[in-house]
């Protein structure tokens, strides 16, 4: 008589990872554009998990981006597809450098990939920086995303004029934003507080500084073209930073042809004189001294040095003149640049360029750990910049599998090991699907204000809903 | 230009079949020496028509007018693997490749908000088409 003895694993969802034989583990740091795009390509050669700092997904795309700007937040279809990819397992609310190293990340990992982006922002170095009334994009943006960090900032918006340094895409989305008219946003998911004070802002003239000229200008099209037509606001530009330029745009290339064409016609046609509002670009001019009042309380004015431009095209430089300005402001926002800072001792990091040094997204002198996204490259570039990048990394990274340079053949434990590890720290870590329980209590809170969603701007009630 | 602008340059067809030299040196793959598409004797399978670059050889069936509408596409993806696919004039080309499981990122879905998606157009056809407007 036969018996046939038949012995079933049964895998539920909960329980992924658990087979012994589990194939190559790879884990990535930073749970934003980068870190999902390179995910996106590795899922197909290996498992992936990625570990984010928050309770929620997404990075730059839902605390950078506009909130005018919805259709670029399309990304996050494909991002989710990712993130519930029976492949993949999102672990939010763990701090990569504090809950967990990164060496103990390369211990259960055959690879780790580091895409935890600019989290901190190149300062201006002037006297009066830091006073009441200064900003830097990156906060300020934050505040109107619903960044939790940012949710106490009470920029006072009871001021005429604003002054931006910079003048990149960031710059012109903060300009936009203090512009625009209340309708434009209210069915956004900007946060309701943001809301609140912009609509009873008394900002009505924002002027964006740049160091060098039109031609150098680091914005797009797209960007300057809504500023152009923002309803009841004329643009207010110097003639006289514009010497030269009509006979320089034959040479241009396309894009920056197109670009600077846009700029002249607004400087031509100005726009509307019964415009209560106004912008414009302010060039050759560098920050050098945050004013304050007789009180020395707060910021009241910025001081500008004037600049002369050597050299021409992308490469030229500003020189000093000597000459000085002044400009009275309530408002000031630093837009020069976001900047990656170090995440742990056990990672090289450069920083004088503010990244992690590495050759094609292998970091240096260190086996199995790759980076991607702006800590590799430094903060520039939009979504399909990051795009190539993480595809860049992710393709490398398994050609080094493919080629015997990552040990396969040691089995890693995996989220296993690391969950363990975090539960004797306390720290529980929040699941795709938890994510999606807060994603769906703020769309609920912002259908009843008529809006895309109302975020949650408190980590405590994020991790409260996620954990229900 | 976003790939997802609508195609819209017709192909006419003809009953005969005609040879068409296609002009590798616009692409991308012939430059990378990463062509591997052999023209000749190509064969389009599960199709009723053989094709080669823009041309068609129509069936008996159709009429003028459907005809005008078609537009043969041929999507080279990185392998050099040769896919051509039927369009109509004024079909979004980012929609039509993944139609077809064509990999090609849209980072916003065709809003025209990202450029993830976008054609290089060579100068000869590029002159073709109308000036960009700002809107």
């Amino acid at each position: 008589e036969w018996s046939l003895c038949v012995c079933v694993c049964v895998c539920g969802p909960g329980v992924r990872g658990l087979s012994s034989s589990s194939g190559p583990r790879v884990c990535i740091v930073g749970g934003g554009p980068a870190g999902f795009y390179t995910a996106q390509q590795l899922l197909k050669n290996t498992a992936v998990d990625i570990y984010e700092r928050l309770p929620v997904p997404f990075g730059l795309v839902r605390f950078g981006v506009a909130p005018d700007h919805p259709e670029v937040k399309n990304v996050i279809n494909t991002f989710t597809q990712t993130g519930q990819h029976e492949r993949c397992s999102f672990h939010g609310n763990v701090n990569v450098g504090k809950d967990v190293t990164i060496d103990e990340l390369r211990q259960a990992y055959h690879a780790v990939v580091l895409s935890y982006g600019a989290e901190g922002n190149r300062s201006m170095g002037i006297p009066g920086e830091g006073l009441p009334g200064v900003f830097s994009a990156k906060d300020f943006v934050g505040w109107y995303n619903g960044l939790p960090s940012n949710k106490e900032l009470h920029p006072d918006l009871s001021f005429e004029t604003a002054v931006i340094l910079g003048q990149g895409n960031v710059a012109l989305d903060v300009a936009r934003i203090l512009l625009a008219p209340v309708e434009m946003l209210k069915e956004t998911d900007i946060t309701q507080n943001a809301l609140e004070a912009l609509a009873g802002s008394k900002v009505r003239r924002v002027l964006i500084v740049g160091r060098r000229g039109p031609l150098q200008i680091a914005c797009t099209i797209k960007e300057l073209r809504e500023m152009v037509n923002l309803p009841n606001t004329r643009a207010d530009m110097l003639p006289a930073d514009f010497e030269g330029i009509a006979e320089a745009l034959k040479d241009l290339p396309r894009p920056r042809k197109r670009l600077t064409e846009l700029m002249m016609k607004a400087v031509k046609e100005g726009g509307d004189d019964k415009a209560e509002k106004c912008w414009g670009f302010r060039f050759f001019r560098s920050p050098v001294e945050v004013l304050a009042g007789a009180d020395g309380k707060r910021a009241t004015g910025i001081r500008l040095a004037l600049n002369k431009l050597e050299g021409s095209g992308e490469s030229a430089r500003a020189e000093v003149t000597g000459q000085l300005e002044d400009v009275d402001c309530g408002l000031i926002i630093s837009s020069i640049g976001y900047k990656s800072i170090p995440i742990d001792p056990a990672v090289p990091f450069d920083p004088r360029r503010a990244i992690v040094p590495n050759e094609m997204g292998r970091v240096q002198d260190t086996a199995g750990l790759y980076c991607s996204g702006w800590v590799k490259r430094g903060p520039t570039g939009v979504i399909a910049t990051t795009m190539n990048d993480s595809f860049d990394t992710a393709r490398v990274l398994i050609q080094d599998m493919e080629a015997g340079k990552l040990d396969l053949s040691v089995n890693k434990p995996g989220a296993q090991a690391i969950t363990a590890l975090l539960q004797t720290r306390g720290v529980r870590a929040v699941l795709f699907s938890q994510w999606e329980k807060i994603n769906a209590a703020e769309e609920k809170r912002g259908k009843s204000l008529g809006k895309a969603r109302e975020k949650l701007l408190d980590v405590d009630e994020m991790l409260k809903i996620a954990w229900s | 230009m976003a790939a997802s602008a609508a195609v819209r340059s017709a192909v006419s067809l003809t009953q005969r079949f005609v040879r068409v030299s296609p002009d590798c040196s616009i692409c991308p793959l012939y430059r990378l020496n990463a062509c591997t598409g052999a023209i000749d004797g190509f064969t389009a399978p599960n199709r009723r028509l053989r094709t080669s670059i823009g041309v068609c050889q129509s069936a008996d069936s159709s009429s003028p007018e459907e005809d005008e509408r078609v537009v043969n596409v041929v999507f080279i993806d990185r392998s050099g693997q040769r896919i051509p696919v039927e369009a109509r004039v004024g079909d979004n080309a980012l929609h039509l490749a993944h139609k077809h499981g064509i990999e090609l990122e849209g980072a916003c879905e065709a809003s025209l908000a990202c450029s993830t998606c976008h054609v290089y157009v060579s100068s000869k056809h590029y002159e073709k088409l109308p000036e960009p407007e700002e809107r």
